[in-house]
């Protein structure tokens, strides 16, 4: 089967300003996808275009085998949508906008809302705009699982909510879509590095890489090489490598193609006064943050 | 359905303090418009103030409701919940459509029902009419208000988008018009260019909610409305072609010819406009059934000394009057023309359309009682007060035929004309009654009984005359 997500040159413009810029994106089958970037990088944008709720002004993405400008009510009776903005109608309770929602699903599971109302300590008799942030959140989540969607959308689902809140909707979240294409979008590594299968690191509207979580990790290192004098950097500065930090004989970079048989020897022969080398494994935070960086160096120097 | 009716339930869940409004609306505007005559003593003077009041608050009540009904699912916005759940949109269209119908368009027909049906004036035989009426009046009330609700956000958006709607009107119709006859608006061509128009938004919207679009064309249509308007009233279909009216109508031979050989002078009728003069030129009838009589009007041309009138463009009507047995065409001339004519003698040309109507009484109706039905004029009350006695009559939707009232009484002459509402006529007002007739008397001289004279029509003819050697000044009615 085809990935639940394609997109191909996809881009949306709001006057001059591009918010995504020909961007190509593939999310496989099954996986959980996280959509990182900073802020007004154009994740948002992105996901309301996969859903439909913005027009691309070039390219298109596919969503469920069918392109995202024509999505109808079936494709979204297989589709979970949750955003941090979205507007509920607050004057619903709880259990009435389940109840509501119910008759649009033919998949609707009465076993499992009711076990994620549970679950989420969500108040049923309580109004939705009566909800604290956190709580609207669940709300929202147990409204779009509930009726086990092939593909679940969440844009920025954790954003302000505390780290207990926070863990509750990923345990619920991965408890329960077992298999489900999740595309989750973040600008906090920290909220979605302990369960994304895949990452896609979005900036200045463009994906700027695209890859599975371990590969990431295994691909960068953080490179220290302690020198015995102030020793002058090598000419020959392997592009995989980025710019370096000086400081009192220690020169730190980062290797974003870091292959365990090579990166040591291109070590040795750039910097053969080296006292001592030091090869670090990054976190996801801390790569999204070298490639955050990079890419505003690059716009800078453009 | 089952989707429609869903979205029904929950917006009837939520919605029923509004609902509740509209139908305490809709309730005291029927009741009290029962209650209200255009009469005002002080029993009806607070009457009729309630009944303007809720004529205002009644629309108000079902905008506000609509405007509510279409933001639970706004289309305007990339926010809303239902963007992303499995919503057809014609099944939501239909749903929102299913509840103005029920919430909007029953009371007012139930309304409208209770409204006639509590004056006497007939309910069953003009349903297809009362149906008809509710058509015209979803067409100005209800579509217009639940167009601008799926272009706006929110009740201020909303409230301002009627405001520059009805900006953009009025301004062009005061600064484009250019004299152009208002009829235009009253006409099927208005409700035709607006519905559509508005539905077309509103279909657009729903099926693919490209509300800037939306709004960029409704403003479009309103600012050219009046270029619009004229094109569209001049389409053929908006113009049944006037009947070509025959020389000597079937079945009759009435002969009309210029009588300047009679003596008499008219000096009774209506006064001239000021800065204008009435010219009453004798005419000659003969062959007219019995219990009718001849009226109608004239396109005429006076030439006096080589000199025409009216200038070329321009035209004069003129009426066919009876005062009691004889006949006269009353020319309005412009006074400041009036010494050509003075000093010299005119040739006439006229082209007369004329119809032939009844003229005997059918009814006669003793003002005795405080209320009473009439024939034509509909549900009739006498007001009396201080030293003064009104009579007031409203009619319903049903057709009427123009009547002649008489009370017998040397002044006033009496005598009101009814018209028949024609298919048309849009309902500016939410009441289905018209009142038709109030007349008033010192109550001294107040009438014990009227009379009715329907006008129906006989037969209609067409007739040119003409007449040279005019002495027009000689016939300038003079009081």
């Amino acid at each position: 089967m085809s990935s639940p997500i394609r997109c191909e040159g996809v881009a949306k413009r709001f006057r001059r300003v591009a918010a995504v810029d020909g961007l190509e994106l593939e999310v496989p089958e099954g996986s959980i996808y996280a959509l990182i970037g900073p802020n007004g990088a154009g994740k948002t944008t992105l996901i309301k275009m996969l859903v439909n709720i913005l027009r691309p002004s070039e390219g298109h993405c596919v969503v469920l085998d069918t392109d995202a400008r024509r999505l109808t009510a079936r494709e979204f009776e297989q589709i979970g949508y949750v955003s941090e903005n979205q507007e509920l109608p607050e004057w619903m309770t709880v259990d009435y906008f389940l109840a509501y929602l119910k008759p649009f699903y033919k998949n609707w599971d009465d076993g499992l809302a009711t076990e994620l109302t549970r679950e989420f300590q969500l108040a049923g008799h309580r109004r939705l705009g009566q909800l604290s942030r956190g709580m609207k959140m669940k709300a929202a989540l147990a409204s779009s699982l509930a009726y086990h969607p092939r593909l679940i959308l969440l844009d920025e689902p954790f954003s302000g909510l505390d780290a207990l809140v926070r863990d509750e909707l990923i345990a619920g979240l991965l408890e329960r879509a077992a298999g489900t294409t999740i595309l989750v979008s973040s600008h906090d590594l920290g909220e979605v590095e302990s369960f994304a299968s895949h990452v896609g690191f979005m900036d200045a509207g463009r994906l700027q890489c695209s890859e599975e979580t371990t590969k990431l990790y295994e691909r960068f290192r953080e490179i220290e090489v302690t020198l015995v004098s102030t020793a002058t950097l090598p000419s020959d500065w392997p592009e995989s490598w980025s710019k370096p930090q000086r400081s009192d004989g220690v020169v730190r970079f980062i290797d974003n193609q870091f292959d365990a048989n090579w990166t040591p020897v291109a070590i040795a022969e750039r910097f053969p006064a080296a006292v001592n080398v030091s090869i670090k494994p990054m976190s996801l935070r801390e790569i999204f943050v070298s490639l955050a960086q990079a890419g505003r160096r690059l716009r800078g120097e453009r | 359905m089952k989707q429609v009716l869903h979205i029904f339930r929950k917006d009837v869940r939520h919605l029923w303090p509004s609902i509740a409004i509209v139908m305490v609306m809709a309730i005291g505007h029927a009741v009290f418009d029962v209650l209200s005559w255009p009469v005002y003593t002080p029993e009806t003077t607070r009457v009729n103030a309630i009944s303007s009041l809720l004529n205002m608050l009644l629309p108000l009540s079902l905008w506000f409701l609509i405007a509510q009904l279409i933001f639970q699912e706004a289309l305007p916005g990339d926010r809303q919940f239902w963007l992303t759940r499995p919503y057809r949109w014609t099944h939501l269209l239909a749903a929102k459509i299913l509840f103005v119908i029920i919430f909007c368009s029953v009371p007012l027909f139930v309304s409208d029902c209770y409204i006639l049906g509590a004056q006497g004036l007939g309910v069953f035989g003009v349903i297809p009419r009362l149906l008809f009426r509710q058509m015209l009046l979803a067409a100005l009330f209800i579509v217009p208000a639940f167009t601008l609700a799926t272009v706006t956000t929110g009740l201020l958006q909303f409230v301002l988008a009627w405001f520059i709607l009805l900006l953009a009107l009025v301004s062009e119709l005061v600064l484009g018009s250019n004299g152009a006859s208002f009829d235009v608006y009253s006409g099927p061509a208005f409700v035709l260019i607006f519905t559509v128009t508005f539905m077309g938004i509103v279909l657009w919207q729903y099926a693919k909610r490209h509300t800037m679009a939306a709004r960029v064309v409704l403003l479009a249509v309103a600012c050219a409305f009046l270029p619009i308007m004229r094109e569209v009233w001049h389409l053929p279909f908006f113009h049944r072609a006037a009947p070509t009216l025959p020389e000597s109508p079937k079945g009759f031979d009435i002969r009309v010819s210029y009588d300047l050989s009679r003596v008499s002078l008219r000096r009774s009728g209506q006064a001239p406009p000021d800065g204008f003069l009435h010219a009453c030129i004798p005419l000659a009838v003969e062959g007219l059934p019995p219990g009718t009589l001849l009226r109608g009007n004239a396109l005429t041309t006076i030439r006096v000394a080589g000199r025409t009138w009216p200038e070329p463009g321009q035209m004069w009507a003129s009426s066919v009057e009876r005062d009691g047995n004889e006949y006269w065409q009353t020319l309005t001339l412009r006074k400041s023309g009036s010494k050509a004519i003075e000093q010299q003698s005119a040739s006439l040309h006229a082209s007369f359309d004329l119809e032939v109507v009844t003229d005997r009484v059918e009814t006669t109706l003793s003002l005795a009682k405080q209320s009473f039905h009439a024939p034509n004029l509909g549900f009739c009350r006498v007001f009396s007060f201080g030293s003064r006695t009104n009579l007031s009559c409203k009619t319903g939707v049903a057709p009427t035929v123009e009547t002649t009232v008489s009370y017998g009484l040397s002044e006033p002459t009496a005598g009101q004309a009814i018209a028949s509402t024609p298919e048309y006529s849009l309902p500016w007002e939410l009441s289905p009654t018209t009142s038709n007739m109030t007349t008033g008397f010192n109550s001294d001289q107040a009438p014990a009984e009227m009379t009715l004279t329907p006008r129906r029509k006989v037969t209609q003819f067409h007739r040119t005359l003409n007449a040279s050697s005019v002495e027009l000044i000689r016939y300038v009615r003079r009081p």
